[in-house]
């Protein structure tokens, strides 16, 4: 999550969001239940920052945490994945392009997605009833809607979470407007970012 | 004058946002200081109990039959409801520990720990 967030922002700031989120009550509670939310909030910011390590700017330069500079298991484990002085890593730009990382991100997210997905498939055809997200989508469907409009339906019953789901990750309480916010803030960022490179671009033509 | 200390203010502020970022720094010692409070602070919340919950209830049942080798099986009946990966991961951690509810809890505080760098 730093390390993502050092990208998107500054050292000062990531760090202070970073501590602020993990003094949070509600990853701090959930931390002590043996739930999935914890393991899914893993993996989710580690999807997050493979995919944005591996599909933009060289791939360097990422997960410079705080430690020893004398060799220590971490900064070796560390180099061995993005490479370092006088090192290649598994994701260093001069042994891999912008293609192939890019191909690696989307397998390193879609692999562990489809794998679920096929364990879910396999165990409903031993079981009689289906998984909850399917016999929701079926119920849907059966409204007289037709399943691609049930499908299309759900899509945007999931970016009507979205703001939610930026609150939660971000402050750990689901508070839309706090969401819309950050989207508002995000998308106010990504706009000035592409006015700024279309208007770099002008003056270099 | 109150308008041109405002208007000084605006300048400032377009100024600071011209800024690029990434200039902040922030000192090594201060960054090893808070990821040691946050680790110190998630570890002694470690426990030796089980906080009741449905859907913890499901995962433990569906890791200890896992670890039992009895498939992925609630009380006997194949589920599909819950999606495998802690399951599997709470069985390993049966087939390793037994059933150690320091251990459980250690590994999501773990999972939990490895969120933040």
């Amino acid at each position: 999550m730093h390390a993502c967030l050092k990208r998107l922002t500054d050292p000062a700031s990531a760090l202070l969001v970073t501590v602020m989120t993990a003094l949070g009550y509600s990853f701090y509670v959930n931390a002590a239940r043996i739930l999935s939310d914890m393991p899914m909030a893993l993996m989710a910011w580690l999807a997050i920052y493979a995919c944005m390590g591996l599909g933009g700017g060289d791939g360097r330069g990422w997960s410079r945490f705080p430690c020893s500079r004398g060799g220590s298991a971490v900064s070796h484990g560390r180099g061995a994945v993005h490479g370092g002085t006088g090192r290649r890593g598994l994701l260093d730009a001069r042994l891999m392009g912008p293609w192939r990382r890019r191909l690696a991100g989307a397998c390193a997210v879609a692999l562990p997605a489809l794998a679920t997905v096929l364990i879910l498939y396999a165990l409903a055809r031993q079981v009689s009833d289906a998984p909850h997200y399917e016999s929701a989508l079926r119920q849907t469907a059966d409204t007289g809607k037709g399943l691609v409009a049930s499908y299309l339906g759900r899509f945007a019953e999931a970016a009507g979470y979205w703001p939610d789901s930026m609150a939660s990750l971000m402050t750990a309480q689901r508070f839309g407007p706090y969401g819309w916010l950050l989207i508002a803030l995000w998308l106010a960022g990504l706009a000035a970012g592409v006015g700024r490179r279309s208007g770099s671009r002008r003056r270099c033509a | 004058m109150a308008d041109s200390t405002l208007l000084e203010s605006f300048r400032q502020a377009a100024a600071d946002a011209e800024r690029p970022l990434g200039g902040r720094t922030v000192p090594r010692k201060a960054m090893l200081i808070a990821a040691a409070g946050i680790a110190l602070l998630y570890i002694v919340g470690i426990h030796d109990k089980w906080w009741p919950s449905q859907d913890g209830a499901a995962y433990l049942i569906l890791g200890r039959s896992i670890a039992a080798g009895e498939g992925y099986r609630s009380n006997g009946v194949l589920r599909n409801t819950f999606p495998p990966g802690l399951p599997l991961l709470l069985a390993g951690v049966y087939r390793l520990a037994g059933e150690n509810y320091w251990i459980f809890n250690g590994v999501i505080v773990l999972c939990s720990l490895g969120r933040w760098p």
